[in-house]
C-alpha cells in the first residue's frame, strides 16, 4: 500500500508532522500492538519481528505486554530523529521510491493520528496504552492448516511432537525453530503469566481502545475470548467506540457456535460496540479446501457461515483467504459462493457496506506452497478468477449495491501479477522439490490423498516427487 | 434484454485492473465484424421525434455502427436498418458513410451484421440475403477513445440528445470479432447463439446472448473481459 507525494494531502501532511519530530518517527510504535500471549512475544506494527516480553518487566508493569523496555528504546530513537533498524521495511520504501511507506499510513489512521500531540510530548520512558490491539491468547486449535505452524496450532504441535519436522530442505515446522526463537507456546491448560498480565491491564486498556481483535489459535477454544465477550456484555458503561473483531475458523462444535452467536446478538442488540466483525478463513472450495485446512469440514463450515449471518443481523464476515498453490483449481467456486452470500445477506443494518468480504492474500511462506511453484499456465486460471470478480463487481462501493469491491478484485489481480514475476530457477527447483516432499509426507501422516483431491495437479505432483537435488 | 427509454449498455476500451485480453479499443483499425440480433418495438418509435432512430451496436462520436429507424414518408411508414461510419481522406475532414436496408415490419427478430475488410477498404452491411457495401477512400476515423454502446449510439448525458439514439425493443445477441467473417460463419454464429461460444480462430472480442447477468452487467462469454455494463449517470 503506497502512494506518491503529490497524491493524498492527508498523507503529505502526516509525513510532514512525523518528520518534524524525526525522519524515523512512526506513531504505530505507541498506538499499535500485536501480542502473542501463548509465546510471550509482542510487536507494534507487523513489519519488525516480534520480541520476547521479559517476565521481570511484566511483574512490575502489566503494560509491558506492549511497553517493553526494548520498545521504549526504539521509541527513543524515533523521538531523537533516528531510524530504528527493525523498521527497515519502511526505510526501503522511502529510500527507493517517492511513495509513502506504512509508517505514514499507520500514523494517519484514526487510531493513531489523534494522539500525535500527546505522543510527541511524551518522555520515551513513559507507558502508552495502545489503541489498536490484536491479541492471541493461546495456540489451542482444532485445525492444522497446511501452511500454519505449532506456535499457532496445538494440533500442529501434537503432530510435530509425534513425527518431528517435515522432510523438506528446511525441515518445515521442526521444533528447533521455536526453541531457537524462544517461541515455544505455553499450553492453554497451563499457567500463563502473559495472560494474567493482560487481565490486570485490561480494564484500563479497554476504556480507550479503538480496535480490538482476537486471534489465535482458534479464539473460540480459548476461555479468555469468552471472558472478553462477557466483560463487554457486563459493562455498565461499555466502550461504544470499540471496533471489535474476532477470528474464528467457524469449525468448532455446534455448542460453541451457538454460544458465540448468543453473545454476538447480545452485544449487537445492546449497541455495546461500534462494530463487530468476524474474520474467518477458507482458501478454496469443498474437498480441496478441506485438504488445505486440515480439520475443516467444508459443508459444516458453510452452514455455520450462513447461520452466523442469518442470526446476527449486523455483523460482517471477512473471509481471509491465504491464496496458495492449492487454491487455484477451485477458487472460482469460492468467488461464486461468496458472491451468493453477498446477495443473500445484504442489509443496510450491517456495520459495513457488504455483508461479507473476500480478502485474498497470497501465501509467501512456506515457499513450497506458494502459487509461484506452479507452471505459468495456471496463471491463466488466476487471471480468469480476477475477471470473474470484475464481472461480479459493484458499480460503486455503497450499501445499496451488491458485489465485489475494488480492493477485493485488486487483491486477486495482484496474485496473478505476483505469479508471473520472474523466478530464480534454482530456488524454484528447490521449492518444487519441497512441495513433493511436504505433501507426500502430509498424506502419510494424515491419511490424506493429494492426487485424489487434486487430480489436476497429479502430473505436477509426480514430477515434484521425482526431483533430485 | 429489453431496452426502454434511455436504457443502454456500454463496453469500455480498457479496464482499470488490466483484465481485458482483447479490447474493442482499436477495433476499427483492422478487419472486424459486428453481429446483433434484435426486435424493435416499432410502435414506440415515433417518426417525428427522437425515438425514431435507435442505436443497436455503435462506437460513439461520429458514430460507427448499426441503427434502426422508423420514418413516415409519403404517407407511408418506412422501416429501415442503417449502418454508418466515418472516414477521412484528409485529417480533420471526416465524411459520413451510410448504408440503408429496407425492413419489413412484420418480422419479429432481425439479424444484422456489419463487416470491415481493411485490405479492400470495404464495409458491408447485411440483413438476411440483402447486402449493401461501401468502398471508402482514406481511413476510418480514429475511434480508439470511443466505447461500444448497445441499445444506443451514446448514453452520456453531456452528449447531444439528438445523437444519442436510444433503442426501444429487445436485443438478445451481440458478437464482435477482430476479423472479417464470411456469410457461412455469420450464419453459424446466429444459429448457435444459444450456446454463446466462439471459434478460437475467429478472433472474437465480445460475445453475449444476454443470459448471464448481474444487476449491473451482462457477461462477455468470449473470455476477454469485455462485459456489457449497464449505463447509469450516477455511477460516473
Amino acid at each position: 500500500m503506497s502512494g506518491n507525494h503529490t497524491e493524498n494531502p492527508l498523507y503529505t501532511e502526516t509525513k510532514e508532522k512525523l518528520d518534524s519530530i524525526g525522519c524515523g518517527m512512526c506513531l504505530a510504535k505507541w498506538t499499535q500492538v500485536t501480542m502473542h500471549l501463548q509465546l510471550g512475544h509482542t510487536h507494534s506494527c507487523h513489519h519488525p519481528k516480534t520480541h520476547k516480553i521479559p517476565l521481570s518487566e511484566l511483574k512490575r508493569n502489566p503494560t509491558a505486554l506492549h511497553n517493553t523496555r526494548y520498545k521504549k528504546t526504539i521509541r527513543k530513537e524515533m523521538l531523537e530523529g533516528e531510524k530504528p533498524e527493525e523498521c527497515v521495511y519502511c526505510w526501503n520504501v522511502e529510500d527507493n521510491s517517492n511513495r509513502f511507506s506504512d509508517r505514514v499510513f499507520k500514523s494517519a489512521e484514526s487510531w493513531s493520528a489523534p494522539h500525535y500531540e500527546s505522543i510527541k510530548n511524551l518522555n520515551w520512558r513513559e507507558d502508552f496504552n495502545p489503541k489498536y490491539v490484536e491479541v492471541a491468547f493461546s495456540n489451542a486449535c482444532n485445525f492444522k492448516c497446511s501452511y500454519c505452524a505449532p506456535q499457532f496450532s496445538s494440533k500442529w504441535m501434537e503432530e510435530i511432537d509425534k513425527y518431528g519436522g517435515y522432510p523438506t530442505t528446511d525441515q518445515f515446522n521442526d521444533k528447533k525453530y521455536m526453541i531457537e526463537e524462544d517461541k515455544v507456546p505455553i499450553l492453554h491448560s497451563e499457567y500463563n503469566p502473559y495472560v494474567e498480565a493482560f487481565w490486570t491491564w485490561w480494564p484500563d486498556l479497554y476504556r480507550d481502545l479503538h480496535t480490538f481483535r482476537i486471534t489465535g489459535g482458534e479464539p473460540l477454544m480459548s476461555k479468555d475470548t469468552w471472558a472478553v465477550l462477557d466483560y463487554i456484555i457486563e459493562q455498565k458503561n461499555p466502550n461504544k467506540q470499540l471496533k471489535l473483531a474476532i477470528n474464528s475458523n467457524l469449525g468448532v462444535p455446534d455448542k460453541l457456535i451457538d454460544k458465540f452467536i448468543e453473545k454476538i446478538k447480545r452485544i449487537e442488540d445492546e449497541g455495546r460496540v461500534d462494530e463487530f466483525i468476524i474474520f474467518t478463513s477458507v482458501d478454496a472450495w469443498g474437498e480441496q479446501a478441506e485438504y488445505i485446512r486440515n480439520g475443516l469440514v467444508f459443508n459444516k463450515f458453510w452452514d455455520n457461515v450462513n447461520k452466523v449471518l442469518t442470526e446476527c443481523q449486523r455483523v460482517n464476515l471477512t473471509f481471509m483467504s491465504t491464496y496458495n498453490a492449492l487454491s487455484v483449481p477451485s477458487y472460482k467456486k469460492l468467488i461464486n459462493g461468496i458472491y451468493d452470500l453477498k446477495m443473500n445477506y445484504a442489509s443496510a443494518d450491517r456495520y459495513w457496506n457488504s455483508a461479507v468480504f473476500l480478502d485474498s492474500s497470497y501465501l509467501r511462506y512456506p515457499t513450497h506452497q506458494t502459487v509461484q511453484v506452479l507452471d505459468y499456465k495456471w496463471a491463466n486460471e488466476v487471471f480468469e478468477q480476477a475477471q470473474l470478480m470484475d464481472y461480479l463487481a459493484v458499480p460503486l462501493f455503497e450499501n445499496k449495491y451488491i458485489g465485489y469491491s475494488d480492493i477485493e478484485i485488486q487483491k486477486v489481480k495482484r496474485i496473478y501479477d505476483w505469479m508471473l514475476a520472474e523466478k530464480n530457477p534454482t530456488i524454484l527447483h528447490k521449492q518444487r522439490y519441497n512441495f513433493g516432499k511436504y505433501f507426500e509426507e502430509h498424506d502419510k501422516r494424515r491419511g490424506t490423498n493429494f492426487k485424489k483431491v487434486f487430480p489436476e495437479f497429479e502430473e505436477f505432483f509426480e514430477y515434484t516427487k521425482s526431483i533430485v537435488l | 434484454m429489453k431496452f426502454i427509454k434511455d436504457e443502454c449498455l456500454y463496453i469500455t476500451t480498457d479496464n482499470k485492473y488490466d483484465l481485458i485480453r482483447s479490447s474493442i479499443k482499436y477495433l476499427t483499425t483492422d478487419d472486424f465484424t459486428i453481429l446483433v440480433r434484435f426486435k424493435p418495438d416499432w410502435d414506440s418509435m415515433n417518426p417525428n421525434d427522437l425515438t425514431s432512430e435507435g442505436g443497436l451496436v455503435a462506437k460513439n462520436g461520429m458514430h460507427c455502427g448499426m441503427t434502426v429507424r422508423r420514418d413516415y414518408i409519403n404517407d407511408t411508414d418506412v422501416y429501415v436498418g442503417k449502418c454508418i461510419f466515418f472516414t477521412e481522406k484528409e485529417k480533420g475532414h471526416p465524411i459520413g458513410n451510410e448504408m440503408i436496408i429496407d425492413l419489413l415490419k412484420n418480422e419479429e427478430w432481425y439479424e444484422f451484421s456489419m463487416r470491415h475488410d481493411l485490405k479492400n477498404k470495404k464495409v458491408n452491411f447485411t440483413y438476411g440475403n440483402i447486402v449493401k457495401e461501401i468502398y471508402y477512400v482514406g481511413e476510418i476515423v480514429d475511434y480508439s477513445h470511443s466505447w461500444v454502446w448497445i441499445g444506443a449510439c451514446c448514453g452520456f448525458n453531456f452528449f447531444d440528445i439528438n445523437h444519442r439514439h436510444y433503442f426501444n425493443g429487445d436485443i438478445d445477441y451481440v458478437a464482435i470479432f477482430q476479423s472479417h467473417l464470411d456469410d457461412g460463419q455469420i450464419e453459424r454464429y446466429f444459429k448457435n447463439s444459444e450456446v454463446s461460444i466462439l471459434n478460437v480462430n475467429d478472433k472474437g472480442v465480445v460475445i453475449s446472448n444476454f443470459k448471464t447477468t448481474t444487476p449491473y452487467k451482462i457477461k462477455d462469454d468470449s473470455g476477454n473481459g469485455n462485459n456489457l455494463i449497464i449505463f447509469k449517470d450516477e455511477w460516473f
